[in-house]
């Protein structure tokens, strides 16, 4: 029997079952699309490391090395140390690598080496994860430039540099666990033993040294790092962990989940909200029914069974069809995955993590529905049949007469008024408006502060025009010098500042030594933001990255201090500022030029300039590429659009997305609250119509209450997607370095067009809601 | 002319399933003068509340023609019947049908604000005098949740009026 009224109900209300179903079929799609892809990028972060070998720790080196002493050390620090292998990398500039049609790789923020297979670690594996095995005149080319320059399997790439002229088919792409990510600025080219050796015999690219450790089982890397530096064994080069590798590959995707994860709590949110409204909207129709029921001796639980088992089917049916439906979906995401991780992402782990979205849905819908439901405890019988009763006795104070409208026609006057006369009602339709608008101007706000050049702020260097990184050359101190000089007689260049970076051993927390990466030069040239305190300006000042001050680094604030290594001597500095970086793990330093450098461990020299107006900064770019070969030239734009290419992209995926789920909330909702209130106000719309208002009358009277809610929703929607949307993505990228992101809003996208593509939207369903439904024989409604 | 309202050959049909129809109105004719106070009268089903929803252009006639003071309503679109029901006609609903989230000087002054040009502050006037003449003036401000059902029913005549229509309409309980 009561089977029977459900059936019965879910064919008279059909656009609210509806309308209901999808909500709760999004939710579950986006959570399990979320569980999905998490599920997927541990499986393949798992396999590909197990597959890859990569080191525990990476020491980057160019210059004289002694590989006996190395050896040596390995076999003294057997307890830390299992194995180890030098790589010996080839570098080249982008502009010496010809592809196409007279195209080169000039101009990316990569730096391009070409190798061979390690023999013990570290391998570089193809498409299916097996180890590369290249042949002869062949070369797997890395997939950031697969993607970049959209090479293709048969396609050569040339390699011209200096007396070196050799042509590679590729026949391989090449998946680099250590150098996958954008964020690495360094891309390895697989190609075989005989042209590796040809290639060093002729000398075509600069030596670079990757010297790898790989740790025993319970072997400790930081003291293993210690002893390292300790033993004076070469180290001018950067050096990365393995959980900056972990990090950097499972990065865009952690990202993508975690933003997918947000929006489906919307949803599912919405969906409690559209039960809520639907209860509420039709509460007063059902009483007298509830009132007989009650009359006839049918208990409340028994009449609660009713409504929760329509909404128990609903759940169930629209949970099935989420969670099948998320496994087609979900391929809309994980594509950088596919590509950079695993091509097989077929493991059962995800079948299973994805039903926690269903199952967790289920749950909350059905103990929601069964709070909203206490309400029928509070209607007695009698009182539910003599509507009369419950009327009477009400002295509320008349609010809004018509006498007092002097802006507004009487049918908009009618339509605001009646917002304030049923705000229990349309509040919910604030909270989907405010909600729609944040699952589509949060994305936008993202993807906006991704492509700005204001990004670099979180890269740990200040806003410039350009700049310039020297690679480490017999020559870098000579042609350091030889740039500056240039740049101050360049009257194109407004500013310049030159920094240089040595790593220098810090005293931790616990009183041992890390190695830290400053860079020292003038800051207030390029000025960053930040978080507490200012940039160093003197002797005995120093900043560090949020990540360095933070209790899992040097656990520091403004004012305490910090005791540094500079050549040899002990030298106590003042903390004086904590700045955002999510580079080189996050952990770095910046003090002025008195500090001094260690000379055998400078790392790197950087120059950042403005240009002066009017100056074409390619020109520009190009110019002191071509003078100083050995450096890498950039606009800092298109270095932070590159660093981070495959976040905006999957950023920019999302915005779409969120665009099309907001649209599909907003009609529907709208549709559905239209709908509700027109069966709702059935009677009240007759009398009208009797009185001689036309239909357009009382569209008018329905669109201005709707889109004065539509207004204030859009407004909070606005506020919270800027300052709580901040809020919640420092939360998420604290973790990796930037604790205070400020959103780049671009006005006329956030306060403009998105408002109002919204109202557009929003008119003409109600337009098309109200033409349906007032069009209904008036003759039939006044007798009913 | 003298005739307000004239109606011939009304026949008003409804569908109630499957070859199945019922006949309501039958060839029925009526004229209306000015001034003039017509009661219709039958037992209950007999058709009265279809033909006042008819002559109203509330409802629409399977066939038949009815003229409003010379011109045809029928084949008339819903926007320009509005317009003869919203200024020449007023109606008194047996169920009183008033507004239930305006006041009963607001329900009353309703139907003449609805116009673009209307001047409230005569339109109030108005409405008091004729809440003065049917005795609730002093429920003007209040819900309608405050009012007996008599009253309630007096507001209605008062809407009816306020538009000064040409003609009034009215269906009744057999008890008024």
């Amino acid at each position: 029997m009561f089977w029977k009224i459900v059936k019965n109900d879910f064919a008279r209300k059909k656009i609210i079952t509806v309308a209901v179903s999808v909500f709760i079929i999004m939710a579950v799609i986006l959570g399990a699309s979320s569980t999905n892809i998490i599920a997927n990028l541990i499986q393949s972060m798992s396999q590909l490391q197990k597959l890859s070998v990569p080191a525990d720790i990476t020491q980057m080196h160019s210059g004289e090395y002694d590989q006996a002493k190395i050896d040596k050390f390995t076999e003294q620090q057997h307890e830390n140390i299992a194995m180890q292998e030098t790589m010996v990398l080839q570098d080249l500039d982008g502009s010496n690598i010809h592809f196409g049609k007279n195209e080169t790789m000039a101009g990316t923020v990569q730096d391009i080496s070409f190798v061979m297979q390690n023999k013990k670690f570290d391998f570089i594996l193809d498409l299916n994860n097996e180890k590369l095995n290249i042949k002869q005149g062949e070369v797997a080319v890395p997939i950031f430039f697969m993607e970049r320059h959209d090479l293709k399997i048969g396609d050569t790439i040339t390699v011209k540099s200096g007396g070196y002229l050799k042509k590679f088919v590729i026949s391989d792409y090449a998946r680099d666990y250590e150098m996958n990510s954008s964020m690495v600025t360094s891309k390895r080219f697989v190609i075989n033993k005989i042209d590796y050796d040809e290639m060093l015999k002729k000398q075509a690219g600069k030596l670079e040294y990757l010297i790898e450790f790989k740790l025993s089982k319970n072997g400790n890397s930081q003291a293993a790092l210690t002893a390292y530096m300790v033993a004076g064994l070469p180290a001018n080069g950067p050096t990365v962990g393995a959980k900056i590798f972990m990090l950097f590959n499972a990065m865009s995707d952690a990202l993508v989940a975690m933003v997918i994860i947000l929006i489906s709590i919307l949803l599912i949110i919405i969906a409690s909200i559209c039960i809520r409204l639907t209860f509420q909207a039709t509460i007063d129709e059902d009483l007298r029914e509830i009132g007989v029921m009650k009359a006839m001796g049918i208990s409340q639980k028994d009449i609660k069974k009713v409504y929760l088992n329509k909404y128990r089917v609903m759940a169930v049916v629209s949970g099935i069809i989420g969670y099948l439906s998320s496994f087609v979906v979900v391929n809309l995401f994980n594509g950088n995955m596919r590509l950079y991780l695993s091509s097989n992402l077929s493991g059962n782990l995800k079948y299973v993590l994805s039903l926690i979205a269903p199952l967790f849905v289920y749950f909350m819908i059905v103990m929601y529905c069964k709070k909203v439901l206490k309400i029928i405890d509070k209607i007695s019988a009698v009182e539910a049949l003599r509507t009369d009763i419950m009327e009477s006795g009400k002295t509320r104070k008349y609010s809004f007469p018509l006498l007092k409208n002097k802006l507004f026609s009487t049918n908009i006057y009618m339509g605001l008024r009646d917002v304030w006369k049923r705000f229990k009602l349309y509040r919910l339709l604030i909270i989907i408006f405010a909600v729609s608008t944040f699952i589509v101007i949060l994305p936008i706000n993202m993807y906006n502060t991704m492509n700005s050049p204001e990004l670099s702020t979180y890269m740990g260097i200040g806003k410039c025009d350009m700049r310039i990184d020297l690679r480490r050359t017999d020559t870098i101190t000579q042609d350091f010098k030889k740039l500056q000089v240039e740049l101050k007689n360049d009257s194109d260049i407004k500013k310049y500042a030159p920094y240089i970076t040595c790593s220098y051993p810090v005293k931790n927390a616990k009183g041992s030594f890390d190695y830290i990466n400053i860079e020292t030069g003038d800051f207030d040239q390029f000025p960053l933001n930040y978080l507490s305190g200012r940039s160093p300006k003197g002797e005995g000042e120093i900043s560090i990255s949020y990540l360095n001050a933070s209790k899992d680094g040097l656990n520091k604030k403004v004012g305490d201090q910090v005791v540094v290594i500079v050549a040899g001597t002990e030298k106590t500095m003042k903390v004086c500022g904590i700045y955002q970086d999510i580079t080189n793990g996050g952990k770095t330093a910046k003090a002025d030029t008195s500090l001094g450098l260690n000379e055998n461990s400078i790392l790197w020299y950087i120059v950042s300039m403005d240009v002066a107006t009017g100056v074409d900064i390619k020109k520009k770019v190009d110019y002191y590429q071509n003078t100083y070969d050995s450096a890498q030239v950039n606009d800092i734009k298109e270095y932070t659009r590159q660093t981070v290419g495959s976040m905006i992209n999957q950023m920019s995926t999302i915005v779409i997305c969120g665009i099309v789920i907001a649209l599909i909330i907003i009609i529907l909702i709208t549709a559905l609250f239209i709908k509700m209130l027109l069966s709702k106000d059935m009677s009240q719309i007759a009398i009208m119509r009797s009185m001689g208002l036309t239909s357009k009358n009382i569209k008018h009277q329905y669109m201005a209450g709707t889109m004065m809610v539509l207004i204030l929703g859009i407004i909070l929607g606005v506020l919270a997607s800027n300052y709580l949307g901040e809020f919640i993505v420092s939360m998420a990228m604290a973790t990796m370095g930037a604790a205070r992101i400020q959103f780049i809003v671009v006005a006329w996208q956030t306060l403009l067009l998105c408002p109002l593509a919204l109202i557009v939207i929003v008119g003409f369903t109600i337009s098309a809601c109200c033409r349906v439904t007032v069009e209904d024989d008036l003759s039939v409604v006044l007798r009913s | 002319m003298n005739n307000i309202l004239e109606a011939r050959s009304m026949n008003k049909k409804v569908e109630l399933g499957k070859d199945n129809e019922l006949h309501i109105l039958k060839d029925v004719d009526l004229t209306i003068e000015k001034g003039e106070f017509v009661s219709v009268m039958g037992p209950s089903g007999s058709g009265k509340s279809t033909l006042l929803y008819n002559v109203s252009s509330m409802d629409r006639l399977t066939s038949g023609s009815v003229k409003f003071k010379g011109l045809e309503m029928v084949g008339l679109k819903e926007e320009e019947l509005s317009k003869i029901r919203l200024s020449n006609m007023g109606f008194i609903f047996q169920d009183i049908n008033l507004l239930k989230n305006l006041s009963v000087i607001d329900n009353v002054m309703f139907p003449a604000l609805v116009s673009k040009n209307a001047d409230k502050n005569a339109v109030n006037l108005k409405a008091r005098k004729l809440l003065e003449m049917t005795g609730i003036e002093k429920l003007a401000d209040n819900n309608i949740t405050q009012a007996s059902g008599g009253q309630l029913q007096r507001a209605g005549i008062c809407r009816a009026l306020i538009n000064d229509p040409d003609i009034n309409l009215e269906t009744s309980r057999p008890e008024h």
